[in-house]
């Protein structure tokens, strides 16, 4: 009975506990919300969120999340409990929800005259919908073919140019302890993104202009996925990956002698596998044939500000002057100090010359800027579909002209219940 | 004579079953130990090193040096005990209700507990957060230890448990004048104890790892546990796997050693006293 | 089930009692007591339970019930979202993988904790040492292992494979491969599980009485007899509990297969809780995600409800 008394005055007193904790004191400040950057990136917005906490009254707290959880769980949980952040990063594969969506608050008002014009036309482009302007975009990390100079040169191969090459490239490079070629292998949006560029360069897109049909089931989308389908099929490239797409250890270690991947794979090996950087070659993604245009495409995240916000002048400020101040300083180090990324900012590349003279950036600036092209916002439901189709072609044994009729037929299908 | 070596060939055989099992349990787990003393670019390395001549602790003074990572812990620590303790008492009293006493409404409350197991946990996550932000337990410890607490899994065991006790027992002790409540006390739980220190073991498991509901529940700096912690260290291009595997490294001790010091207790090999003698 | 269930009521009611009043009298104020522990015992779990699980689930239902995408008031279209998973073949084929994953998950767990369990049932160093070493994976993180399997799992020159080829054995695609992918997830899945398991069996056949063993030692039983007739039968409450929560767990897989594959490779290992997750996080589609979790949930209750009553009624006959 003893016993039971203490239990019993346990349960009353965490009852208690319970009652008392009073509700967090809601501050009145700007959330400001990104996924979780590396410990050398941090320094940025610490700076940043200081120096505009000392300039303004209204502060601004930054919290960062899991890089896996940000968008799914993270923001949608965000919103659902109206905890949702002033200010967020958001990714283009979510972007176009937010904005359908009223999440997202229109901008063009307070983007400034100078900013208008110093970013690209394609990256406003990309961020704007019905005449809105619903988010800002701040980077850019365009899609290359990086390669083992050194594997290459033994086996007495020029870097391909072609489709056809690429393949024989990929066949030749292949042996018992590496594959020729690393290709995203996880059904995912980062698969779609990589993925893009071969559909574009093929003379194919994924839907017509006017956002109202597939446009996939072409004998060109057919080309594009065969492509892809026989690199793995024939075995050239992995079937699997250690984890990392975008990182594919198995690249700066020697496993695997060409790598599609983006700008970023620069900075990542320079970080952690320096003994690399000797080796490492980069080059446009070959085109279908000889003489066809090169094209690439460019992720990059963009920075939105919520439509529920009580602070709409300051949050947009916010945002704005983050990346887009008049002074371009830290729009231009966030992609050459702390990241290996490029600013949408034309005047950056133009205000360091010699930043964009030496490798690979020279390379970037010169020959795969000009050729790239944002990376699309389509609804989930038509991501999902592009990752299938190619899943498809990869695992399936399904011909890339089947794969193409029956990833048109998801899309038709999506648009009719819209 | 021919016994003698048909056993040993036995005890031998068992022995070989037992580090081949051995090898396949544990090689994950070293591979992680090693990593965690490789410096990042040897951790893929093929061929695999398995100890780098480059081997040094820095991984781990790093992972403390980037993030607050004792704080993690004592977060972590804190939910972790807290939970177990609690939820070991009130399972035990839910476990021995469901199994032994005889009250209306019984099956119905042993297949509504059962049921709430059935249900995926991102199917209840979002109505779970919105209850704490009308509780206002957001960012605080309670939103991490309370809903933890009721959980299905340990009152199912322990019910399973009690069912299997000889009455005998709690019928001596009933002649004795006892309550229930102290039976309960004093023959019931004591008896549990091979099932309590292996649920001590899981509960502090899963809440010292927990990850999708405290990063939901409380994600403000100060606030987060280890799993989360371990999570930041993964990135929009690549992740610092020599870290993670560093910080695993400490993440997985504290079970380990709670298993190593509990086990005595679940393979104690209680001497029953014979039902019937 | 309850009446079937072993009470320390009847017993007590015969020794204790003469008269049929005073019978009656203890009857009535034994069941009180009985009642009265009972429901003071099972008020702070259950009340927990009703409000960090039931009443979510509830809500949950509700949404399903409705066609809500997180922004906007959720409008109300009956069973629309239930017709529509009749009519879904992605929800029929990932609950297909889902079934073939738990037919693979189950048996195997089970019955390899069970040996195991019963192997290293014995006090001594050795088993302490091997019983600690099983369990590791169950304390390893999800995340870790699944990049370290991978990586093992590399068709290419992955460990496995190279030890593969060393033995002049065949090699496999593992998870680059629609064929295997599965069975590639359930290894893993089943290296991870195995210990936990072991670890409720044990702790079930420590609770056998050791005078039952003895005794069918004196008379002469093998190993697998004593096995077979005595610890297997005796250990039936806990082997019900650890099926049903596997069957449980294998039927909500989406951890431990999601970082091994994400689902694929072309979906291969795509279960049902995938989707789940997809359609509320991905798409904010939460009606329809609601309705395949209730859906969901009524397969799961109903396979309980079918090992409840296995497990009953071989009680009885025995």
């Amino acid at each position: 009975m003893k016993r039971f008394g203490m239990l019993f005055s346990m349960v009353v007193v965490l009852l208690a506990v319970i009652s008392i904790v009073p509700a967090v004191a809601q501050d009145d400040a700007l959330k400001f919300w990104t996924f979780e950057y590396a410990d050398p990136v941090d320094p940025f917005f610490v700076e940043y969120v200081e120096e505009w906490n000392a300039a303004n009254d209204l502060q601004v707290v930054r919290q960062e999340f899991p890089w896996a959880q940000y968008t799914g769980e993270i923001l949608t949980t965000g919103i659902a409990t109206g905890e949702a952040p002033d200010v967020f990063f958001i990714s283009p594969g979510d972007w176009r929800r937010y904005a359908e969506s009223g999440l997202a608050l229109p901008l063009q008002d307070y983007i400034p005259e100078y900013l208008r014009e110093d970013v690209l036309p394609a990256s406003w482009d990309a961020v704007t919908l019905n005449d809105n302007v619903y988010s800002l975009p701040f980077e850019m990390e365009p899609v290359v073919l990086w390669y083992n100079k050194e594997m290459l040169a033994d086996a007495g191969l020029e870097v391909p140019t072609t489709w056809d090459e690429l393949l024989a490239a990929s066949e030749a490079l292949t042996t018992e302890d590496r594959y020729g070629i690393l290709l995203p292998t996880n059904p995912d949006y980062y698969q779609n993104f990589v993925f893009y560029p071969f559909l574009w360069m093929a003379g194919a897109d994924v839907m017509n202009d006017d956002f109202s049909a597939a446009a996939v089931n072409t004998p060109e989308t057919a080309r594009a996925l065969d492509l892809w389908g026989t690199l793995v099929r024939e075995g050239y490239a992995a079937p699997t990956s250690t984890g990392n797409d975008p990182t594919d250890e198995r690249f700066p270690t020697e496993q695997g002698a060409m790598f599609v991947s983006g700008y970023w794979v620069y900075g990542w090996i320079e970080a952690n596998y320096p003994e690399f950087l000797d080796k490492l070659g980069v080059a446009s993604i070959p085109a279908p044939d000889e003489g066809d245009a090169l094209q690439t495409v460019y992720g990059g995240w963009t920075v939105m500000v919520y439509s529920g916000t009580e602070h709409p002048e300051e949050a947009a400020r916010f945002a704005i002057e983050m990346f887009g101040a008049e002074d371009n300083t830290r729009a231009g180090e966030w992609g050459m100090v702390y990241n290996t990324k490029m600013s949408p900012r034309g005047s950056v590349i133009v205000d360091n010359p010699e930043f964009y003279s030496q490798f690979p950036h020279d390379v970037f600036a010169n020959d795969i800027f000009p050729s790239a092209r944002p990376e699309p916002s389509y609804p989930p439901e038509i991501g999902q579909s592009v990752w299938e189709a190619v899943q498809d072609v990869m695992f399936n044994g399904v011909s890339g002209a089947d794969a193409a009729a029956a990833w048109a037929d998801k899309i038709d299908s999506y648009l009719l219940t819209r | 004579m021919k016994k003698t070596r048909s056993q040993l060939l036995g005890t031998g055989g068992y022995y070989v079953i037992c580090i081949i099992l051995a090898i396949v349990f544990a090689g994950p787990f070293i591979w992680m130990l090693s990593s965690s003393l490789k410096p990042a670019n040897e951790i893929f390395a093929r061929p695999p090193i398995l100890i780098s001549p480059n081997a040094s602790f820095d991984n781990y003074q790093e992972v403390f040096r980037q993030a607050p990572f004792e704080r993690y812990m004592y977060n972590s620590f804190f939910v972790a005990t807290t939970v177990t303790a609690v939820a070991l008492l009130l399972h035990s009293m839910a476990g021995y209700a469901l199994a032994r006493l005889d009250f209306p409404g019984k099956r119905i409350a042993f297949a509504g507990i059962l049921a709430t197991l059935m249900i995926p946990f991102y199917t209840i996550l979002i109505p779970l957060a919105l209850l704490m932000r009308d509780l206002g337990w957001l960012n605080t410890y309670l939103a991490l230890i309370v809903p933890a607490i009721p959980h299905a899994f340990g009152i199912f065991w322990l019910r399973q448990f009690f069912l299997g006790m000889p009455s005998e027992l709690e019928d001596a002790a009933r002649i004795d004048g006892a309550t229930r409540v102290g039976i309960f006390f004093r023959i019931a739980l004591p008896l549990a104890r091979p099932v309590l220190a292996a649920l001590a073991v899981f509960f502090f498991l899963a809440n010292w790892d927990a990850f999708l509901w405290p990063l939901i529940a409380a994600n403000e700096p100060d606030m987060r546990m280890v799993q989360v912690g371990i999570q930041s260290f993964t990135g929009e291009h690549g992740n610092a796997w020599e870290l993670i595997m560093a910080a695993s490294v400490i993440a997985v001790l504290p079970t380990l050693i709670l298993f190593f010091g509990l086990q005595r207790f679940i393979v104690a090999s209680v001497k029953l006293t014979g039902l019937k003698g | 089930m309850s009446a079937s269930e072993p009470t320390a009521a009847p017993s007590l009611q015969s020794r204790a009692n003469r008269s049929l009043g005073q019978r009656l009298q203890n009857i009535n104020r034994d069941r009180l007591e009985q009642v009265i522990t009972a429901y003071l015992f099972l008020l702070p779990d259950v009340l927990g339970l009703l409000l960090f699980i039931i009443g979510p689930m509830l809500l949950a239902l509700v949404i399903s019930f409705t066609d809500w995408r997180l922004t906007g008031t959720p409008e109300f279209i009956g069973f629309r979202n239930y017709e529509i998973i009749l009519r879904d073949p992605k929800f029929g084929a990932s609950l297909g993988r889902t079934i073939i994953y738990t037919l693979g998950f189950v048996p195997v767990v089970y019955t390899l904790s069970l040996g195991m369990a019963v192997l290293l049932t014995r006090k001594g160093r050795a088993n302490f040492f091997f019983r600690t070493i099983y369990f590791m994976p169950v304390a390893m993180s999800m995340v870790v292992a699944g990049v370290i399997w991978r990586f093992m799992f590399d068709p290419g020159n992955g460990l496995i494979n190279e030890s593969l080829r060393f033995f002049g054995l065949p090699t496999a695609q593992w998870t680059g491969n629609v064929q295997s992918a599965m069975a590639s997830v359930l290894i893993v899945a089943v290296w991870k599980n195995v210990g936990y398991f072991m670890i409720i069996l044990l702790a079930g056949i420590q609770d056998i009485p050791s005078d039952y063993i003895e005794s069918a030692q004196i008379d002469g039983a093998n190993r697998w007899k004593i096995f077979r007739h005595i610890i297997l039968p005796l250990l039936r409450p806990t082997s019900f509990f650890v099926i049903t929560i596997l069957s449980i767990n294998a039927l909500q897989a989406f951890d431990q297969i999601y970082v091994m594959t994400r689902g694929g490779p072309a979906q291969a290992t795509y279960t049902l809780v995938m989707y789940i997750y997809e359609k509320a996080f991905r798409e904010w589609n939460f009606g329809y995600s609601g309705a395949m979790a209730a859906v969901l949930f009524a397969m799961i209750l109903v396979l309980t409800i079918v090992q409840v009553r296995y497990f009953r009624s071989s009680d009885e006959r025995q």
